[in-house]
């Protein structure tokens, strides 16, 4: 148990560092303690409280959802298809919720769209349960993952054909949106992005019993009470709503689903998603945070796109999973 | 307690019909048969995973199609054959999983639990890899993992589906052990084997499936269907 609670704790400060790290860094040159005192201070007493409460507070915390959120999606993906490998992006799910973005905002949607979400969500759930059912029928997990990266293929070729009759100005705000941004949700959408992740978040939780049950298979799961079937399809909408508003909110962000949970396995040895689920939650949102302020790094007014920053931490991480876990991937 | 009243089992036609019997409140029944003769399905049919074709089953003096599956799981486990080695699910995950029928709806585990999880883990004899995860295990290590689960989950029937098929001989003879010793404890086994001669002797009731019925070894033309079954070389 002390090993437990000295993990929450130091995962707990590497968050208040990040978060601290977040708010002070970025083009006007703000002081760290310049910064914390701007929290609690109303955003017009000076321009540096207005920067931080409107711009960098909102971006941070878009961070720490997104991340956290993702991650929690990518843990839960791994259990419904029992693939460590198994994540929003690699199955296709994110550019499921690409496709669906893409066609409302070249239809004229605007970012922030209450539209938006909800074309994501529906575009997250019909790829999921297209996989699923494919789940269904294969009994190698590196198939179902291969025919994730060819449904996330011909997502992204539909895509790109609707870029090519897409006029300019919305051609341009969806390029930016595909390369991933915290930044763009801002103060008026971050509480309904929010709600979208702490409901989910909290249901997956409350599902923890049935996730575990799921790890022994569908008969050990269905001796163990579980009727398999609609336990399945409602663990998948729950990911598809995680995945779908994020993507909606921040673009199609890659390696935070797959590479968060197997850090995680590397500090923990368990698969209770009792233990699991708290913990990928705060990797989860330490590693989007991460991604943020490496997206900052150039210092001036320019910004890297957040993939470029998850892809940098994530691909390596999932090359040492590869490698460590060879055994278990089928 | 297990009753079978016209039971059609199968999928989409009858693999067993017409099964007409009582099995008592314990001990342990040997479940034989060819492949595919049956004996998983009947086994998923009595956890309520495959639907009866025609007839009833009843547990307890309840049928089954009326017992909530959480109910259901404080009655009946089971063990699968084998189970998956997924990323860091350990042996003590796996036992403790037994419990979930058992928990409120968070799912937190009490002392109680605990210690029933240890009990089972002891009786297995496998308290001192409990840490381990089911990756590093062997078959026999795994094998023994789900029926300890099947004993945290502290039901009355447990229904084991070839439990002895990735064990060494050794760990056979241990495990007919374990189980006449569960038995004792008043719990009802259904064991399904190749293995005939280990079982044999163990069993207080065979069922032999056979030309799509079940033939109990109370039947009296049993000791027919049993030397046609083992003597044209299909057994073992």
């Amino acid at each position: 148990m002390t090993t437990g609670k000295l993990t929450y704790l130091l995962l707990g400060l590497l968050l208040l560092v990040l978060f601290i790290l977040g708010i002070g860094l970025g083009s006007a040159d703000i002081g760290f303690m310049e910064a914390i005192k701007s929290l609690f201070k109303s955003a017009d007493s000076s321009p540096e409280a207005y920067i931080i409460q409107e711009l960098r507070l909102p971006r941070s915390l878009v961070a720490i959802l997104a991340g956290a959120g993702l991650a929690v999606s990518g843990l839960i993906m791994q259990t419904l298809f029992t693939n460590i490998l198994a994540g929003p992006h690699i199955l296709g799910v994110s550019s499921g919720a690409s496709l669906f973005v893409a066609l409302t905002i070249l239809a004229g949607s605007t970012l922030g769209d209450m539209s938006l979400p909800f074309a994501a969500i529906l575009g997250a759930l019909t790829i999921s349960s297209l996989i699923l059912f494919a789940s269904r029928m294969l009994s190698s997990g590196t198939i179902l993952l291969i025919i994730g990266v060819m449904i996330a293929s011909f997502c992204s070729a539909c895509v790109s054909l609707l870029e090519y009759y897409a006029d300019s100005s919305a051609l341009r705000s969806f390029v930016i949106w595909t390369m991933g941004d915290f930044s763009a949700v801002g103060k008026t959408h971050l509480p309904t992005l929010a709600v979208f992740v702490m409901m989910s978040v909290a249901i997956c939780f409350a599902f923890s019993k049935g996730l575990n049950a799921l790890l022994m298979g569908e008969s050990g799961a269905h001796a163990l009470g579980f009727r398999v079937k609609s336990l399945r399809t409602w663990i998948l909408f729950i990911t598809a709503v995680l995945a779908g508003s994020i993507t909606a909110y921040c673009g199609p962000i890659a390696f935070v689903g797959l590479a968060v949970p197997n850090l995680v396995r590397f500090i923990v040895k368990t698969a209770n998603h009792q233990v699991m689920i708290p913990l990928v939650l705060l990797t989860g949102a330490c590693f989007g945070l991460l991604c943020d302020i490496i997206s900052r790094l150039p210092g001036d007014d320019r910004t890297l796109p957040v993939n470029v920053a998850s892809a940098l931490i994530g691909a390596p991480v999932v090359i040492i999973i590869l490698l460590k876990y060879q055994k278990s991937i089928r | 307690m297990i009753r079978f009243e016209n039971a059609h089992i199968g999928y989409d036609h009858d693999l067993i019909e017409a099964i007409d019997f009582e099995l008592p409140n314990s001990g342990i029944i040997g479940l034989f048969g060819k492949n595919g003769t049956g004996k998983s399905t009947l086994f998923k049919t009595i956890i309520g995973l495959q639907a009866l074709r025609r007839g009833n089953i009843f547990i307890h003096h309840q049928n089954i199609s009326e017992i909530p599956g959480k109910l259901l799981a404080k009655k009946v486990s089971y063990c699968p054959t084998q189970i998956l080695s997924y990323g860091n699910l350990t042996v003590w995950d796996v036992v403790s999983n037994g419990r979930i029928p058992h928990l409120s709806w968070l799912g937190k585990l009490k002392t109680h639990d605990i210690e029933l999880v240890e009990n089972s883990l002891e009786l297995m004899g496998i308290s001192d890899i409990k840490q381990q995860l089911i990756s590093e295990c062997s078959d026999g290590q795994k094998q023994k993992a789900i029926i300890a689960s099947a004993l945290a989950q502290e039901t009355s029937i447990l229904l084991l589906d070839e439990p002895t098929a990735f064990l060494d001989y050794p760990s056979k003879q241990e495990l007919l052990k374990q189980l006449s010793f569960i038995s004792e404890a008043g719990k009802l086994i259904i064991v399904s084997s190749h293995d005939l001669d280990l079982f044999e002797e163990l069993c207080d009731l065979k069922l032999l499936l056979s030309h799509h019925k079940i033939i109990t070894s109370e039947d009296t033309d049993f000791n027919k269907y049993w030397d046609e079954f083992t003597t044209k070389g299909l057994a073992k």
